[in-house]
C-alpha cells in the first residue's frame, strides 16, 4: 500500500490539520508522476492511495488518476470533496476507484464549517458524497472526533448508512509539522476518549489492539512501515509511511527500486517491540495503538514514548474496566 | 456457462474484467476486484492461464498452450482451464464471450474468491 501526497495545497483550513504549514514548491509534474507510476507498478505495488492537501487542487488530477488506472493500480482517494463537480464525478466513475473517502466532521453545517474554517464547505462535501453515490462510486465518510463534534456521531453514522458509505472515524490527532500539538487544543482528553468509547464502541469494545489479546513478544515487528507501506510526498520524497516524515530518497534523482532496496530503510524495517524500552513493561500495552510516526513527531524517536498513544491506551483500558463492571 | 451456452465453450474468448487489477508476485497473481473490494490469490498454474487471457485467445488455444507447457493431455487442460475460467467468470474477475463478441464489460458486484484449476499440476 502506497500513500501518495499529490499536493499540500488545500482550499480548507481545518483546525486540527497537521500539514497546514507544509509547502511543496516543486510538485511533481504529470510526466514525472507517470514515470514513477511505471516504477511502482514494476515493483508490484498494487494499492495506491492518493491524498493531499486536497487532491482536487491539482488541475491534472484526472490525468494522474487515468494514468494510475492504466498502470493497474487499485485506487483510493482521500479528499474533502468540495471541489468535485458533476463532470469530474462522471470522469471519476469511469476511473472506478476502490473508494473515494471524504472528510465530514458533522451533519450540522455550522459545526463542520467551524472545523474546516470555510463557510459552505459542509454542503459541498455532502453534495460530493451524493454525486459519487449516484454514479455508483464507492464512498467513505471519514471523521475525526474533536472537542467540537462529539455529539455528531449518531447523525454522521446515519448519514453514512443512508448514502451506503463506509463510516470511518478516529479520535487521535497527529502533531503538526511545525511542532504544534493540535491534540492538546482541539483533541479529546483522556476522560473524553473514555466516555466516547463507552458511548459509541458497543459492548465488545474497546477491544484490545492486539488480536490475540496478549502482550507482544519482543521479537515482533512494531509496524509494517517500510515493509508493506510507504509514502510519496508532492516533490517525490519517499517516506517509510505517511506518518514517519523522514525521507529515505527522492524519486527525481533515484529510482523507486534503488530507494526501496537501500539499507536506509532496514533500520526502520528491523524495529522490534524489544526496542521499545518505554513500552514493553507498560500495563496499557495491550490497548495501545502506538504509531511510530507520532512517536517520532512527539519525542524525536520512532522507538520512543508516544504521549498521544499513552493517553488513548489509558482511556481504552479504563473504558474496558467500566464495561466489565457493567457486565458487558 | 454464462452467455456461451449455445456455442462450443472451447471457442469462447475470455477477457479480464475491466474491474479487476492485478500484480504477479512470486509467480502468483494477486487480483483485486475493484467493485467488490475483494482480493484473490491465484496459484501458479491459474496465474499462467490468467496471463494467457489477453482478449484474443480462445479457451481452446489457452488450453493448448497449457497442455504443452505442463505436458498434459489437451482434453484435460481444456476441461480444467474451462472450469477455472468459468469460476473466474462467476467471481466476475473475467468474462467469457463468443469469439465474435467485443471486449469485456463492467460488472456490478462479486462475492467469492477464485480458486485454481483442479487437476492441473500445482506449481510450475
Amino acid at each position: 500500500m502506497a500513500h501518495w501526497e499529490l499536493t499540500y495545497r488545500c482550499n480548507l483550513e481545518c483546525v486540527h490539520c497537521y500539514a497546514t504549514k507544509r509547502r511543496a514548491p516543486g510538485e511533481l509534474s504529470l510526466p514525472e508522476i507517470k514515470k514513477i507510476l511505471a516504477q511502482l507498478a514494476e515493483a508490484n505495488c498494487l494499492f495506491l492511495c492518493f491524498t493531499g492537501g486536497e487532491i482536487f487542487c491539482r488541475r491534472d488530477l484526472m490525468s494522474i488518476l487515468r494514468a494510475a488506472r492504466e498502470r493497474g493500480f487499485a485506487l483510493r482517494l482521500l479528499t474533502n470533496g468540495t471541489l468535485l463537480t458533476e463532470q469530474l464525478a462522471d470522469e471519476l466513475a469511469v476511473i472506478n476507484p476502490l473508494s473515494v473517502e471524504m472528510s465530514l466532521y458533522a451533519m450540522k453545517p455550522s459545526v463542520h464549517d467551524s472545523i474546516t474554517g470555510v463557510p459552505g464547505s459542509h454542503s459541498k462535501t455532502v453534495a460530493a458524497i451524493r454525486m459519487c453515490r449516484e454514479r455508483g462510486i464507492r464512498t467513505a465518510v471519514k471523521t475525526i472526533f474533536l472537542k467540537y463534534n462529539l455529539g455528531e456521531y449518531r447523525a454522521l453514522a446515519d448519514f453514512a448508512r443512508a448514502t451506503k458509505s463506509r463510516f470511518v472515524f478516529d479520535y487521535l490527532l497527529s502533531p503538526a509539522d511545525d511542532g504544534r500539538r493540535p491534540m492538546d487544543e482541539h483533541g479529546l482528553n483522556e476522560d473524553e476518549i473514555c466516555q466516547f468509547l463507552l458511548k459509541h464502541s458497543g459492548p465488545r469494545a474497546p477491544a484490545k489492539k492486539r488480536a490475540d489479546s496478549s502482550r507482544p513478544e519482543g521479537s515482533e515487528p512494531i509496524c509494517g512501515l517500510g515493509c508493506n507501506t510507504f509514502a510519496v510526498t508532492p516533490c517525490g520524497d519517499v517516506l517509510p509511511c505517511l506518518a514517519v516524515r523522514q525521507s529515505v530518497g527522492n524519486l527525481r534523482s533515484r529510482s523507486f527500486k534503488s530507494i526501496w532496496t537501500d539499507s536506509a530503510l532496514d533500520k526502520i524495517r528491523d524495529a522490534r517491540y524489544a526496542a521499545l524500552k518505554d513500552c514493553m513493561g507498560c500495563e496499557y500495552i495491550e490497548y495501545c495503538a502506538r504509531c511510530p510516526g507520532v512517536a517520532l513527531a512527539e519525542c524525536g524517536n520512532i522507538l520512543g514514548r508516544s504521549y498521544t498513544a499513552c493517553r488513548a491506551a489509558r482511556a481504552a483500558m479504563r473504558a474496558r474496566k467500566e464495561l466489565n463492571r457493567r457486565g458487558n | 456457462m454464462n452467455k456461451t451456452t449455445n456455442i462450443d465453450p472451447g471457442k469462447a474468448i475470455p477477457f479480464k474484467s475491466e474491474d479487476s487489477v492485478f500484480r504477479i508476485v512470486d509467480g502468483e497473481a494477486v487480483v483485486v476486484d475493484v467493485s467488490g473490494n475483494m482480493v484473490s490469490v491465484i496459484n501458479r498454474v491459474g496465474t499462467r492461464i490468467w496471463e494467457l487471457v489477453d482478449g484474443s485467445r480462445t479457451v481452446r488455444e489457452i488450453a493448448g498452450l497449457i497442455a504443452a507447457e505442463y505436458n498434459i493431455a489437451v482434453q484435460t487442460a481444456l476441461e480444467d482451464a474451462l472450469g477455472f475460467l468459468q469460476e473466474l467468470s462467476r467471481n466476475e474477475l473475467a468474462v467469457l464471450r463468443p469469439a465474435a463478441h467485443g471486449g469485456p464489460g463492467r460488472k456490478n458486484e462479486k462475492k467469492t474468491n477464485a480458486a485454481a484449476p483442479g487437476s492441473l499440476p500445482k506449481g510450475s
